[in-house]
């Protein structure tokens, strides 16, 4: 008797939305950005954010090995890579994200520039990340290590948005190589089915985890930029929240706090409140509250989002 | 899978624990009607029969036979030279490698490269030319006991918090952590500074 | 070390080495990755026995098989999680051979292929139940969910298995 003969049909797609991938671009960006992940070095970065007159900064003792990055200041550290953060002072802190594998977003980026110059007597690579022929971002590459020594993010206008800098550098670990990770971390798979809105302006969602609070976790990106969506259900107070700026946007209020490599946007919408942490300039940021709920707004906004297979 | 009526989802659900024997004798008293009555019902059973059968009738893998203990040492050598092993361990791994030749050979293709040499209780040092150590990377894979040692500091990271008297109190360093820890899973995370903050003490 | 009630990692390897083997290997289909995770586990149980209270041993050992397989996941470098074990390739979709024996491999492998296509999730209940035979009461106790969600999960990963193999008519 012949066992029942079973064949796989297509092909799966593990993504839960299809987006225009540049083929040989994405995997040019996607390069650079792995090359940089790989990269071994330690030394001290500055990083600053220049929103509405409001400038934040902070500088951080950065080492990177092995794919991880080990951020801190003074003698305590946080490890921070491959899905997990770490803060060593705090065991308790310690998660790990384990998404699915999907292929590389790239929403619409081109790579351009590729000037050599110099910094602290290395070679270096100058290479712009562009949209429509705007740079959105500057990086200058140390070309023997792969490690991004500068950044900068411009806004729609060309105004510098962000910028970060190391300003020691040293193309060793600095004693990281000895680093075994031993900590109980817990294990945050995506959720099978998400509340958060499945995209919002460029940006797609890629998975979506819980929270605490009952809140929602939504992660997206456009390919190089990325945000976190919290959607808490009821109404928390988030207006006196410390150094919050009022930003207005068509004439709905937004509650923002400017860090030095982030920016927090909260709002109420009506029975839900938002928390969203990202690195996106602010004319990204205008499209994506466009296309969440507003505050205040009376219309319900929850599209449940299924993974769709086979 | 739009449209689904969730009833007949939560009927099929029952479907693959009335299989795996995980009803309770209600349940499956319920399954059983259901099935009596319903062609359509029957055909998702067997179709959900079908696959457990075809999951059960995977071949049970023989397990590669170096990864299991033979009376050799194996792994315990390299946990030996790393310190890792009780008192009576080392005592029974020295013993055994007094006698066994095969064993004596293994530690001398580890990698010589460490510095440090570490003696074998109970053994003279002279038996042994130069006890090979472990090279880094293994260390690297096994779960260490030890702490690295780092002093207890503070990183300030700046906690807002928000809620109100009737919510719990959420803080931002919290959301942020969990942010940082997802993005650092996407390429390009060492690009992005952290989002960590740091202010003066 | 050993007493009556604490297996010795001998004992360990022993009567649950293939287990845990075949565990990882339906996970990824992959002997290389398989072999690590058997070894990782055997270490931890090693250093774990010492502290070990007696008490449900087998949802502590497969409490550690989970996440030393987590742990592997992400260690390992950014890669589509896609792997077809290693073997003999055959062209899907080929007519069936009167052979017994190569009809019931090719089956074999085109459940692991199709397993591999499942969410993490959902992956891990299906071969926790249906490889490693657990009940839902010791997935859920491995895995540190409801069992409403274990029944969800091993439920659905079946369901998507099933459209993604065809049967012949």
């Amino acid at each position: 008797m012949i066992a029942p003969r079973l064949a796989i049909l297509g092909t799966l797609v593990v993504a839960a939305v299809t987006l225009t991938v540049s083929a040989a671009l994405a995997d040019g960006l996607n390069e650079y950005l792995e090359e940089a992940d790989k990269a071994v070095y330690s030394g001290r970065q500055v990083v600053g954010t220049t929103w509405g007159g409001v400038q934040e900064m902070g500088i951080v003792d950065v080492r990177h090995f092995g794919g991880m990055a080990m951020v801190g200041s003074g003698p305590a550290y946080t490890m921070i890579g491959q899905g997990k953060v770490n803060a060593l002072d705090s065991p308790d802190s310690a998660l790990a994200y384990v998404p699915i594998a999907r292929a590389p977003v790239n929403h619409a980026y081109d790579i351009a520039g590729g000037e050599l110059s110099t910094r602290f007597g290395m070679t270096t690579k100058t290479i712009d990340i562009v949209e429509n022929g705007v740079v959105r971002m500057r990086m200058v590459i140390d070309t023997a290590t792969g490690a991004t020594l500068e950044t900068e993010v411009f806004d729609a206008d060309g105004n510098r948005f962000r910028f970060s800098n190391m300003v020691d550098f040293s193309p060793s670990a600095a004693g990281m190589e000895d680093y075994v990770d031993d900590g109980e971390y817990r294990v945050m798979l995506p959720l099978d089915e998400a509340g958060v809105p499945d995209g919002a302006g460029r940006y797609r969602l890629i998975d979506a985890y819980p929270a605490p609070a009952e809140a929602e976790h939504g992660f997206y990106t456009d390919g190089l930029f990325r945000f976190s969506l919290f959607a808490f259900d009821g109404r928390h107070d988030v207006s006196n929240i410390e150094n919050g700026h009022a930003w207005a946007v068509d004439g709905f209020e937004y509650v923002t706090v400017i860090k030095p490599a982030a920016v927090w946007v909260l709002w109420n919408a009506p029975d839900q409140t938002f928390a969203l942490v990202g690195d996106l300039p602010p004319d990204h940021l205008e499209e994506v509250v466009a296309d969440l709920p507003r505050p205040g707004q009376r219309n319900w906004f929850v599209r449940a989002w299924r993974r769709m297979f086979g | 899978m739009a449209g689904v009526n969730p009833l007949a989802y939560r009927r099929e659900e029952l479907f693959s624990a009335f299989l795996d024997g995980e009803l309770t004798k209600a349940e499956a008293e319920f399954v059983n009607e259901v099935l009596a009555g319903d062609e359509e019902a029957m055909e998702e059973f067997r179709g959900i029969q079908q696959v457990r059968r075809a999951l059960r009738m995977l071949p049970d893998l023989e397990i590669p036979g170096w990864l299991l203990p033979d009376g050799h040492l194996g792994e315990q050598l390299s946990a030996y030279l790393d310190g890792e092993l009780s008192a009576d361990e080392q005592r029974r791994v020295s013993d055994h490698v007094i006698s066994c030749a095969d064993c004596r050979a293994e530690l001398h293709d580890l990698d010589r490269a460490r510095i440090a040499v570490r003696s074998l209780p109970g053994v003279e040092t002279g038996q042994f030319d130069q006890i090979p150590v472990l090279p880094r990377s293994r260390r690297r894979r096994a779960v260490a006991a030890g702490s690295i040692g780092i002093a207890a500091a503070v990183v300030v990271i700046l906690g807002l918090a928000f809620g109100g008297q009737q919510q719990p109190s959420i803080t931002l360093d919290d959301l942020t952590s969990q942010h940082i820890a997802r993005a650092s899973a996407e390429p390009g995370f060492a690009v992005f500074p952290a989002g960590i903050e740091i202010s003066a003490p | 070390m050993a007493d009556e009630l604490t297996p010795s990692w001998e004992d360990v390897a022993q009567r649950y080495g293939r287990k845990i083997y075949n565990f990882a290997y339906r996970l990824t289909g992959n002997p290389d990755d398989a072999a690590d995770l058997v070894q990782e586990v055997l270490l931890r149980v090693r250093k774990g026995l010492s502290g070990y209270r007696p008490g449900s041993f087998e949802g502590w050992l497969w409490r550690i098989t989970r996440n030393a397989f987590l742990d592997g996941v992400r260690r390992k470098t950014r890669r589509p999680e896609t792997t077809l074990p290693e073997g003999d390739h055959h062209a899907l979709g080929s007519s069936p051979s009167p052979d017994e024996v190569l009809a019931s491999v090719r089956l074999s492998d085109d459940v692991q292929a199709a397993l591999l296509k499942l969410p993490y999730a959902f992956r891990e209940a299906v071969v926790l139940c249906d490889v490693v035979g657990l009940t839902y009461d010791e997935i859920a106790d491995a895995t540190d969910i409801p069992v409403g969600t274990v029944r969800s999960r091993i439920h659905r990963g079946r369901k998507m298995l099933r459209g993604l193999l065809t049967w012949p008519v």
